[in-house]
């Protein structure tokens, strides 16, 4: 890595992680409609996990071809994993509501 | 056999010799490697996570997480390890600015974050053991409930001791001014990747 | 660093514990035939007994007490040899020998690299498939036998200790044997992947690698994003069945008239995951068998390979379609009926870039100057396999005929076509091939000639007909072939199946004999005998220890053949001038 960052930036992350965490925490229990919970907590996970990849993990100074790999190669492989199973399991007759 | 033999020509002198041409990521292939090590253990605990969803969607009732687990512990561990992401940055960005003193700090308190959270992980399971979960069955639920609990949270839990143990040995070759700035980014970014897993299976596993 | 730098070793830091990419690649070769006699032991064993399937056999209950029982063969230890011959097969001898035994001694060679980027870590990939092979054939001589769940060890049989004998201690070793083998097969393809995109040498460009160097990548990344689903999914099976998890098993299970404890887990999960690794493993198998047929036509047929950039883009789409295509193996499962058609279409498209690959192949013999060396003939058949087992593979894709199709000897056919007989050929391609450079000596044409063609006819022989015995509706995996009365007008087929597999596996003993004799009595191999442009040719036969002098600089292509309108013109990659214009013959 040839840019260095200053070690006020890696505080100034921590902050906003915590808050996220947070905020997702008191999302869990606010009185709103269940969808809006969910989207909310799961967009602030992939948030946070951005923040940590770009930050911490220094994606951020990697070349373009590094990140698309590691993480399209991580993110459609489980994605595809997840959502091709996701119809055969609310189909299977004991599934819940 | 000589010194030679096993040291420098066999292992090292291929790579450290080289005259070829250019990665096409322009990094080094000690984190090359860990990279791509890295897509695979997260695929691996996709597989687990997958599995634990499909399970729970093809269930006909899941528990209420609030009531079983702990949620103000299950938070503060959250912080700790998202604290020790914060310190191992900081140590790496110490180590390239070559401050090897204030590294070995640094490495040494992310590792005392991660020993704080296989402590609180440790108690948590003792209390949930207590209350009657079990990998057979449990109080709450579906029995793979319990199952995938322990599971997931064990695995990760051992990930975390992988990496305790490898920030020990980093932190003891900074302190003898051995340790490169690449080890310590490469164990580094192991270390920010345990958290990573952690930031999915919070909200996945215990909040929704 | 320079390669006369060669220090005395001891034998075993030279032989057996060597980070020498060249002797890694030779022992996971070495070790794949030895797990092939095994392989190919227990298939003959299968073969007697659907051929004489009431026959009295006392010399094998001799031989095998464990196996026979008067004679007769025990019908559970039949399942155990179908579940051990594939998995065998699959994993410790395709896999060894065409991903780890020529990626280890090819990959750095072609590339111009000294060695892997991590050669420890190699070395250690090799150690961790021992044990894994020993604990596969241990499996053997646990008191219930080996695992017989198949070799997609499918639940609730695999998953419950009293469900068969071979569920006991066998498919637990099975589950370990596997955990190693995925835990070697992960180190070696880091190396690979890292090696390949980081240690290329001076002007070695991604296209101007030959395309065995491509498949292997691709291979090894597929088996990067593949393998943890089936990590996982071995872990929750051994939790299954030690740990008393129910991740696999639903309620209500009556094993013995007893109802069994476990509750809220399903078997279909467990064929997801396998699949989810199944399918695109068999691509990591079958797509360097592939690239070494590209580098073999290329030579002998003294052509530049036809496409070598649509088939790298073939090959690539290949690589991204087979991890989202997996479920047709389980159109019969009970599967989500929207779910299946998506996995069909799915299906049916990969076959166009396959079809890209055969295609090329083909046309890259188009005014080929064909020289008929073992290596060529393997080459040339296999592109045939293809070809058939791609049709077979067009049947199986479509859900509604798969219906029918499904768990007969259709989808044996069709799977050893491909997994058989274009792994095979390939591994035997680039035997005949890269044999001079492995060894220093030349292999003997006469003999693998006559390899070549008994083992042809005898496999294509055989698979064609297993295709008839699955359409008139003979099942895979049954003891007794004349159990049904309905398949009594084709089963007859069996007997000239088998006569044609024992053809096949004697011309296996002919192969073996050739390879050993001429590793120390063989002629002795020139650097570069085929005339060939790439770069493991142009330095000694055999490649002494860190493989050049002075590492090569590249400076085109690996397929510049007949540059000057005559069969044996060819150009080097080291070749420093460019071509001029009337390269073209
Ligand atoms: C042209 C492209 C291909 C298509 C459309 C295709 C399609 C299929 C389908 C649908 C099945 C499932 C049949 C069933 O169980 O009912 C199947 C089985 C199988 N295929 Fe293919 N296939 C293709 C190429 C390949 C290749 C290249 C390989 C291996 C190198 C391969 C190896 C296998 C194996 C091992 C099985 C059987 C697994 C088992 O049930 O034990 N196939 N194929
Ligand atoms: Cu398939």
């Amino acid at each position: 890595m040839e840019r260095i960052t200053p070690y006020r930036t890696y505080w100034l992350v921590w902050i906003v992680l915590l808050a996220l965490t947070l905020s997702m925490i008191v999302a869990e229990g606010a009185p709103l409609a269940r969808g809006l919970v969910v989207s909310f907590i799961l967009l602030a996970m992939l948030l946070k996990v951005t923040m940590i990849g770009a930050w911490y993990m220094h994606l951020r100074l990697e070349r373009a071809a590094l990140i698309l790999s590691v993480v399209l190669a991580t993110f459609v492989t489980a994605a595809a994993l997840f959502f091709l199973l996701v119809p055969e399991a609310i189909s299977l007759p004991q599934a819940g509501p | 056999m000589t010194t030679v033999a096993m040291g420098s020509s066999e292992t090292a002198a291929p790579v450290a010799h080289w005259q070829g041409g250019v990665s096409p990521f322009a990094v080094s292939w000690q984190k090359l490697m860990m990279w791509i090590f890295l897509v695979t253990d997260a695929l691996l605990f996709a597989g687990f996570l997958a599995s634990y969803g499909f399970v729970r969607l093809a269930s006909p009732a899941w528990p209420e997480q609030n009531e079983v687990f702990p949620m103000l512990k299950i938070a503060a561990m959250t912080f700790v390890l998202i604290t020790s992401s914060a310190t191992m940055a900081t140590a790496v960005g110490a180590a390239h600015r070559r401050d090897l003193k204030r590294a070995m700090v640094f490495v040494a308190l992310t590792a005392l974050g991660g020993l704080l959270f296989l402590l609180a992980q440790a108690t948590e399971w003792a209390t949930l053991i207590a209350e009657g979960a079990r990998l057979t069955h449990n109080p709450w639920g579906p029995a793979p409930f319990a199952a995938f609990f322990f599971m997931i949270t064990g695995f990760h839990g051992s990930h975390v001791l992988i990496g305790v143990i490898l920030l020990t040995v980093v932190a003891l070759r900074l302190w003898r001014g051995r340790a490169t700035g690449m080890g310590v980014e490469v164990a580094g970014l192991y270390w920010h990747f345990v958290d990573v897993v952690w930031c999915f299976i919070f909200p996945l596993f215990y909040l929704l | 660093m320079s390669a006369e730098a060669v220090h005395a070793e001891s034998f075993i830091r030279r032989y057996l514990f060597s980070t020498d990419h060249k002797t890694i690649g030779k022992q996971y070769l070495l070790t794949a035939f030895f797990m092939g006699l095994f392989a190919v032991g227990w298939s003959i064993l299968i073969r007697i007994q659907l051929a004489w399937p009431h026959a009295n056999l006392p010399l094998l209950s001799r031989l095998f007490p464990g196996l026979y029982q008067d004679g007769v063969l025990l019908p559970e230890r039949y399942l155990s040899l179908v579940t051990m011959h594939g998995t065998v097969m699959v994993f410790f001898v395709i896999s060894f020998a065409l991903v780890s035994g020529f990626g280890n001694f090819i990959i750095p060679l072609h590339i111009g690299a000294r060695d892997m980027a991590y050669p420890v870590l190699n070395m250690l990939s090799y150690w961790t498939a021992v044990p894994a092979c020993i604990l596969m054939i241990a499996s053997f001589f646990v008191p219930d036998g080996a695992a017989a769940a198949g070799w997609t060890a499918y639940p609730p049989l695999s998953a419950l200790p009293q469900a068969v004998p071979g569920s006991g201690w066998g498919q637990t070793l099975w589950l370990l044997g596997m955990a190693l083998f995925i835990a070697s097969f992960t180190m070696g393809s880091l190396n690979f992947v890292t090696t390949i995109l980081n240690l290329r040498t001076k002007g070695m460009s991604m296209f101007r690698m030959p395309l065995t160097v491509w498949t292997l990548f691709i291979s090894s990344v597929l088996g990067i994003l593949a393998f943890p689903a089936l990590t996982a999914a071995a872990i929750m099976l051994l939790l299954d069945r030690h740990g008393g998890t129910s991740f696999f098993l639903p309620s209500g299970l009556v094993v013995g008239g007893q109802v069994l404890e476990h509750s809220g887990g399903t078997p279909l999960l467990f064929q997801h995951l396998f699949w989810f690794l199944g399918h695109p493993e068999v691509y990591i198998l079958v797509l360097p068998a592939i690239g070494i047929a590209f580098d073999v036509v290329a030579v002998f047929g003294r052509r530049p390979v036809f496409g070598y950039r649509t088939s790298i883009w073939a090959l690539l789409v290949i690589g991204v379609l087979s991890m989202i295509v997996w479920g047709h193996h389980m159109f019969t499962s009970g599967m989500n009926p929207y779910l299946g058609e998506y996995f069909s279409v799915a299906t049916v498209a990969i076959t166009v870039p396959f079809a890209v690959l055969g295609m090329n192949l083909i046309a890259s013999l188009w005014r080929a100057e064909i020289r008929l060396h073992p290596a060529m003939l393997f080459a040339l058949a296999m592109i045939a396999a293809i070809g058939l087992g791609g049709l077979g593979g067009l049947w199986l894709g479509t859900a509604s005929s798969d219906m029918y199709l499904h768990d007969s000897y259709f989808v044996v056919g069709h799977f050893h076509f491909m997994i058989g007989v274009v792994t095979a050929f390939g591994i035997f391609a680039g035997t005949y091939y890269w044999f001079p450079k492995m060894f220093g000596r030349m292999i003997d044409q006469r003999l693998g000639k006559i390899h070549f063609w008994a083992t042809s006819v005898g496999v294509f022989f055989a698979f064609i007909a297993m295709h008839f015995l699955g359409l008139g509706g003979v099942l895979r995996r049954t003891y007794d072939p004349t159990a049904y009365e309905y398949t009594a007008s084709v089963t007859w087929l069996n007997l000239p199946i088998s006569i044609a597999l024992f053809l096949a596996a004697a011309a296996q003993v002919v192969f073996l004999v050739n390879f050993f004799w001429s590793m120390f009595r063989g002629q002795k191999a020139e650097a570069n005998p085929w005339e060939a442009a790439t770069l493991e040719w142009t330095t000694p036969s055999p490649a002494p220890h860190l493989n050049w002098r002075e590492l090569p600089s590249v400076f085109r292509g690996p397929y510049e053949y007949r540059t000057d309108g005559r069969a044996a013109g060819y150009r080097s990659q080291v070749v420093p001038d460019e071509p001029p214009a009337e390269v073209r013959a």
